[in-house]
């Protein structure tokens, strides 16, 4: 991509992915939540991947580690239902404490839940594209 | 001007939209065409106060269109070549405006808007905070009301994930398939 496309990513790409993390934690207080903000910080990826292409020097995830996150998700969120049932409670039952409302750590299990679907959903798409992009552009 | 008039113009511009999607022959226009129905859905979810709904209408809308583009980009391939017969599209609309006569006392005998038959929402609506302790009740409800349902989704998107690996890895390591 061109000089223009460059500089434009430079300073507004950190808003977008400062965007989806706000949309994460913020998600069991305002609109939002793991899945709309995974996909935000993945495209806040792709993104850098459009402009600067997948250099080594734009410090992204590759395809093994994006996997690896994704995995690791996945696991977040099944281990949280796993100590639930370790407690003596139903599987992915809200086993922490409510706490107060309207404050960032309140809702139990809610906001961990959500940060497992970001790695989830995020990683997962941010891996499609470079699957079908890599693919598509080596022929 | 009341929600219903913005509803119904914005549906009128979804349906040109689509409509121009299906009959330019020019692929990366049809792709702008498609996304602006997609915005058009997410503007019509803001009026309808589903503000949730419309942050992942928005992005996923401007997902696809980046990677449609992108795909086109890579084949390239950008004008659409092989068009039906007139015949067949007539043919076709006409059964679409069969079926749509067909199902009209369906959609004449569904509840009235804003008065659902399930009342569970209701309940969702009075203690969600107080058991959830989560102020975005749409949170509350997916997260913990139905939380089995999340887990289904975040499985789809694994294997679907899993399957694209799969295929495309063969693909570029084999070399054996039809595409390399």
């Amino acid at each position: 991509m061109n000089f223009i496309v460059k500089t434009v990513t430079r300073y507004t790409v950190w808003l977008i992915m400062l965007y989806g993390m706000y949309l994460v934690l913020f998600g069991h207080l305002n609109p939002g939540g793991g899945f709309v903000g995974g996909l935000v910080i993945a495209l806040s990826f792709i993104h850098v991947t459009l402009a600067f292409g997948r250099s080594p020097q734009a410090g992204l995830p590759g395809e093994a580690i994006s996997h690896n996150l994704e995995v690791a998700g996945a696991y977040i969120y099944v281990g949280i239902g796993v100590i639930g049932c370790a407690l003596g409670l139903p599987f992915l039952t809200n086993f922490l404490g409510k706490g107060t409302p309207f404050t960032l750590l309140s809702a139990g299990t809610i906001p961990l839940l959500n940060l497992a679907i970001t790695l989830k959903v995020g990683m997962g798409i941010y891996l499609l594209y470079l699957l079908l992009v890599e693919t598509g552009h080596s022929h | 001007m009341p929600v219903e008039t913005w509803l119904y113009f914005i549906i009128g511009f979804m349906i040109l939209g689509s409509i121009a999607a299906l009959e330019l022959t020019d692929l990366l226009s049809a792709v702008v065409a498609m996304g602006m129905v997609g915005l058009g859905l997410a503007i019509a979810f803001l009026l309808l106060q589903a503000p949730d709904l419309a942050l992942v209408q928005f992005v996923i809308e401007i997902l696809s269109v980046i990677i449609l583009i992108v795909m086109l980009r890579s084949t390239n391939q950008r004008w659409e070549e092989e068009k039906e017969p007139p015949a067949m599209s007539i043919l076709k609309m006409a059964f679409v405006a069969v079926a749509m006569i067909a199902s009209l006392p369906l959609f004449l005998g569904l509840p009235q808007f804003g008065q659902p038959l399930l009342e569970v929402s209701s309940h969702y609506l009075a203690e969600g905070l107080r058991e959830t302790g989560s102020p975005n009740l749409l949170t509350a409800i997916i997260l913990d009301y139905r939380v089995y349902d999340t887990l289904g989704e975040a499985i789809v998107i694994f294997v679907s994930v899993i399957g694209v690996m799969t295929i495309f890895r063969n693909k570029r390591k084999g070399g054996t398939g039809n595409g390399s």
